[in-house]
C-alpha cells in the first residue's frame, strides 16, 4: 500500500533543497553587487577619462583628480546607502544585529565565496560544501543560559532569520535546538505559537514546525492554542503548520476530534482540510486502542468532502490504524463509499482499505455489487485484486464470476489460482508473485 | 492683527521655501558631492549609534554571543574538528549532531591520504564516527560505492584497533555501504568483543531489511554471519535469524539454518525455527516436514511455540490439519495450538495481522 499521505504531506511546501542546487537569485545580495558595480564604473570613466585627457594633452591631472573625487564621492555614498538600507532592512533581514531589538542576527544567504572543494579524479563529482557558521558555540550555550523565555527570544530571532536560508543544516539544528530549549517547559511552548502568531513572512513561522517534536507542546493548554490557531488564523500557511504542530499529540480527545473534523469538511480551505486528515491519522497511529474514534471522524469527512483528493485522503487514513480490522459500522460505511461515491478514485481507495474488515464474506458481497454497479476499468481491477487481500483463495470463485462477467480479467484470474495453486497461502506473497509477472493496470496512487 | 501674523507666516514660509529652493539648485549642480558629503556623515553616525549597544531598558544581548554569531565563514576542518570536541565536551546534544554533520560533509571532501591519518589516529569514539562517515561519504560521492581501495583506511583501522568501542565505530560506518571485502562480516561476527557482534548484526539485519527480502545476496549473507557467529555467541546468531526475511535464499543455506534446529544453545534453536518461517515458497514443503519431525523431538517448549508459529506462517489456513496432528505431544502446548486454530478462523490474509489476532487470543486467555 502506497502512503498517499507522506506524499501529501509534503505537497505544498516548497523544496528548499533545489532552490539551493539552482542557485536561487538571493536579494539580500543586491547592496554588495551595488557595490561592486559602483567601484566598476569608477574604473571604467577613470580609464576613459584618461585616454580623453591624454588626448587633449591639456590638463590631465586636474581632469584626473575631478574624476576620483566625484568617484570617491559616489563609492562613499554607495557605502553610505549601505549602511541605511542594512539598517532598516535589519529587522526583517538580520543583517546588522545591535540596533534590532533583539541581539542576534544572522547574515543569510550565499553571499559568502567559499573556494571550489578540491576535485578528485573527474570533475563531475560533486563533493558537499556546506556553510559554516561563526561562534556557533557561543551561540550555542547563550541560548541554553539564561531564563527560559529570554533564550527563547533569541533563538526565535535566530530562527526566522534562518528560515529563509538555504542552510537545511542550520535550519535542522535550529529546529533541534528549540526542542530542546522548550523541552517541558509549557509556557515556552505557548511563547514559540505566541511569536508565530504575531510574525509577518511566510518565513517566520516555521518554527511551529518544530513543536511537534517538543514533549512541552503536548499538554492541552498548548494543543488548545494550536487548535485555535489552526481554525481562526487568516494564513493558509500558519494554520497547516499548526496542524502539523499538532501531530506530536499522542492522543486526542473527542472535543478535540470534532474539531479537527470541522476543519477537515472545510470545502473553501482545503489546504487546512488535507492538514488536518493527516494529523487526525497520525495521531490514530499512536492511539490505536481507540482507533474506531478516529476512524469514524475520518469516514465523516471523506462522505462530506467536494474535493475527491481529500475524501480519498481521509479514507485511506481510516485504514492506517495497524490493529484491529473493521467492525461491522465502519465495514457499511466504506462499503457505502465504495458503491455510490461520486468519484472512483475515492471507491478506488474504499476497496483497498475495505479489504481488512472482519467480515470477510460481507466484503466480498460488496465487491461483487460494486464490480457490477461499475463500468470504470481500474475501480474494477482494483477490486478485483483486493478480493485476495480480503479472502485469499477463498475469493477464488468470485474472482472467477467477475473475469467471466468482464474478459479483461480472464488472465489474471488464472495468473492468480496459478499463485494459489503453487502453495503460496498469504496476500503479501501472492502480491509478489503477481507483480513480478509484469506490468500491472491502474498503477496509480492507490495500488 | 490677524493679517500681520499671516504675512509673518508667509513670510517665513517664504524664507523656507528659499532655502529649499537654494538646496535644491546646489544638489542639482553639486549633486554628487552632497551625497558624498552628507551620506557618509549620516553613515557613520548610525555607525556609531549601532555601536553604542542597547540602552538601558532595551533588551539586553542574550548570552556572550557576539553581534556577528551564525554569519556565514569558510568551512575549515582543523577549527570543525576542534568545535566538534569542544562541543562533545559542554554542548547541546543538537550541536554534537549538527558538528558531527559538518565534521562528516567537509571532511569528504580530504584526499583518501588525509582521511587515512586522520581515521589512524583519532581516539574519540564520536569523532572517528563522523571521519569514518565521512570516508564512507567521499566513496559515495566518487560513486565507488563498496570499494575497498576507497574504505581502506577503515579497514586498515579495524585491522589495527584494540579498543573494542573504536572498532564498533569503524564496523556501524560499514554498515552505510557496501560490504567492501567479502566475508568481511563473517569474520567480524567472530570478534570477541560484544559491541562488535552487535555492530555486524546491526547492519546485516539492516541490509536485508532494506531489500524487503529481494535480494538474495542479503539473505544468504544474514544466513552465513549467523551460521559463523553459532559457536562464539549462539544468542547473536540467534537473533539474526529472527530478523532477517530469507525467501530468495537456496536450499544449501535453507538447509544451514535447518542443521540450526539441533544446537545446544535453545535461544539460536528458537531463533532458528523462526526464521525458518520466512522461507520461500519452494523449500516450504521440507521444512514443514523437518518441522513437525523437530516438534516432537525437541524438548524445550519455548522453542516448540516457535515451531508452531512457523507452521501457521508457513501454512496459514493448511496448517490447520498439521496444528490438529501435534495436539498431545505436549499437552502443555495443546492450548497453544487451540488458540492458534481460532486465530486461523478469522481468514487474515497478511502475516502481522494473523500474529496480532493470535496475540489478543492469547492474552484473552491469560497465556
Amino acid at each position: 500500500m502506497n502512503h498517499i499521505a507522506l506524499k501529501e504531506q509534503r505537497k505544498g511546501f516548497p523544496n528548499r533543497f533545489l532552490a539551493e542546487k539552482r542557485g536561487k537569485w538571493n536579494p539580500r545580495a543586491l547592496p554588495l553587487a551595488r557595490m561592486r558595480e559602483g567601484a566598476k564604473i569608477c574604473l571604467t570613466s577613470h580609464e576613459g577619462s584618461k585616454s580623453s585627457s591624454a588626448a587633449k594633452g591639456g590638463s590631465m591631472r586636474s581632469l584626473l583628480k575631478k574624476r576620483l573625487f566625484s568617484c570617491s564621492c559616489r563609492l562613499l555614498s554607495t557605502f553610505s546607502l549601505l549602511v541605511l538600507v542594512s539598517h532598516f532592512l535589519a529587522p526583517q533581514y538580520g543583517v546588522l544585529a545591535d540596533s534590532t531589538p533583539n541581539s542576534f542576527a544572522l547574515p543569510l544567504g550565499n553571499e559568502l565565496i567559499t573556494t571550489d572543494p578540491p576535485i578528485l579524479g573527474e570533475p563531475e563529482f560533486i563533493f558537499p560544501s556546506p556553510t559554516c557558521r561563526a561562534d556557533i558555540k557561543q551561540f550555542d550555550a547563550g541560548v541554553g543560559q539564561l531564563g527560559m523565555l529570554g533564550d527563547l527570544q533569541s533563538l526565535l530571532t535566530v530562527f526566522k532569520q534562518s528560515s529563509s536560508s538555504d542552510d537545511l543544516q542550520l535550519r535542522k539544528y535550529l529546529q533541534e535546538r528549540l526542542v530542546e530549549v522548550v523541552g517541558t517547559d509549557q509556557n515556552a511552548a505557548l511563547a514559540v505559537v505566541e511569536s508565530v502568531e504575531t510574525a509577518q513572512g511566510a518565513e517566520s513561522i516555521e518554527q511551529l514546525e518544530a513543536l511537534e517534536n517538543a514533549p512541552a507542546a503536548r499538554t492541552p493548554q498548548v494543543a488548545e492554542r494550536l487548535l485555535i490557531m489552526a481554525e481562526q488564523d487568516v494564513d493558509p500557511r500558519r494554520r497547516v503548520l499548526a496542524l502539523k504542530a499538532l501531530q506530536g499529540q499522542p492522543s486526542l480527545t473527542e472535543t478535540q476530534l470534532d474539531r479537527l473534523t470541522a476543519l477537515g469538511k472545510d470545502k473553501a480551505r482545503p489546504e487546512t482540510a488535507r492538514a488536518s486528515v493527516i494529523t487526525i491519522g497520525r495521531v490514530m497511529e499512536k492511539d490505536f486502542t481507540h482507533f474506531e474514534h478516529y476512524v469514524e471522524r475520518l469516514l465523516d469527512i471523506a462522505e462530506s468532502q467536494n474535493d475527491d483528493d481529500i475524501s480519498a485522503l481521509a479514507v485511506e487514513m481510516s485504514g492506517m490504524h495497524s490493529d484491529p480490522p473493521f467492525g461491522d459500522v465502519s465495514r457499511n460505511r466504506l462499503a457505502n463509499i465504495l458503491l455510490s461515491h461520486p468519484s472512483a478514485g475515492v471507491r478506488s481507495v474504499a476497496a483497498l482499505v475495505i479489504a481488512t474488515a472482519r467480515d470477510t464474506e460481507a466484503v466480498l458481497k460488496v465487491y461483487q455489487q460494486a464490480f457490477q454497479e461499475s463500468n470504470d476499468f481500474c475501480l474494477r481491477w482494483h477490486i478485483f485484486k483486493f478480493s485476495f487481500r480480503a479472502a485469499g483463495a477463498k475469493a477464488l470463485p468470485l474472482a472467477e464470476t467477475l473475469a467471466q462477467q468482464d474478459s479483461r480479467f480472464l488472465q489474471h484470474y488464472a495468473d492468480f489460482k496459478a499463485l494459489y495453486d503453487s502453495g503460496i497461502v498469504d496476500w503479501e506473497h501472492i502480491w509478489l508473485g503477481k507483480i513480478s509477472q509484469g506490468e500491472l493496470p491502474c498503477d496509480g496512487p492507490s495500488d | 492683527m490677524v493679517r500681520q501674523i499671516e504675512e509673518e507666516i508667509s513670510m517665513k514660509e517664504k524664507r523656507h521655501l528659499n532655502v529649499l529652493i537654494h538646496l535644491l539648485h546646489f544638489s542639482q549642480r553639486r549633486g554628487w558631492i552632497i551625497l558624498g558629503a552628507t551620506l557618509p556623515l549620516l553613515g557613520f553616525g548610525l555607525l556609531w549609534y549601532m555601536l553604542q549597544g542597547p540602552r538601558v531598558g532595551e533588551t539586553q544581548p542574550i548570552g556572550k554571543v557576539g553581534q556577528d554569531a551564525l554569519r556565514p565563514v569558510p568551512c575549515e576542518l582543523p577549527t570543525l574538528l576542534s568545535d566538534f570536541r569542544d562541543a562533545l565536551r559542554e554542548g547541546s546534544p543538537a550541536l554534537q549532531r549538527y558538528l558531527g554533520e559538518m565534521v562528516a560533509q567537509v571532511a569528504a571532501a580530504s584526499s583518501l591520504d588525509e582521511l587515512r591519518s586522520l581515521v589512524a589516529r583519532e581516539q574519540d569514539p564520536q569523532v572517528l564516527e563522523a571521519l569514518a562517515r565521512a570516508t564512507v561519504l567521499r566513496s559515495h560521492v566518487l560513486e565507488r560505492i563498496g570499494d575497498a581501495t576507497e574504505l581502506q583506511p577503515l579497514l586498515d583501522r579495524l585491522a589495527t584497533e584494540g579498543n573494542p568501542v573504536l572498532r564498533a565505530v569503524v564496523v556501524r560506518a560499514f554498515g552505510e555501504t557496501l560490504e567492501p571485502v567479502g566475508g568481511l562480516y563473517t569474520s567480524l561476527i567472530q570478534d570477541p568483543a560484544p559491541e562488535v557482534r552487535e555492530a555486524v548484526v546491526a547492519n546485516i539485519v539492516a541490509a536485508e531489511q532494506m531489500s524487503y527480502g529481494q535480494d538474495q545476496s542479503f539473505a544468504e549473507r544474514a544466513i552465513a554471519v549467523a551460521v559463523a557467529a553459532k559457536n562464539i555467541d549462539p544468542q547473536t546468531s540467534g537473533r539474526i535469524l529472527e530478523n532477517v526475511d530469507i525467501r530468495t535464499a537456496r536450499t544449501n543455506f535453507v538447509t544451514q539454518v535447518l542443521d540450526l534446529l539441533l544446537a545446544d544453545n535453545v535461544a539460536l534453536r528458537k531463533g532458528a525455527a523462526i526464521g525458518l518461517g520466512t522461507v520461500g515458497i519452494a523449500e516450504t514443503q521440507r521444512v514443514l516436514e523437518i518441522l513437525a519431525t523437530r516438534y516432537r523431538e525437541e524438548t524445550e517448549r519455548s522453542v516448540r511455540k516457535s515451531i508452531l508459529q512457523t507452521m501457521v506462517r508457513l501454512g496459514f489456513a493448511n496448517s490447520a490439519s498439521l496444528l490438529s496432528s501435534l495436539r498431545g505431544v505436549d499437552s502443555a502446548l495443546d492450548a497453544e495450538i487451540e488458540i492458534w486454530l481460532l486465530a486461523l478462523q478469522l481468514n487474515r490474509q497478511e502475516w502481522e495481522s494473523l500474529l496480532q489476532e493470535k496475540e489478543k487470543l492469547a492474552k484473552a486467555r491469560g497465556l
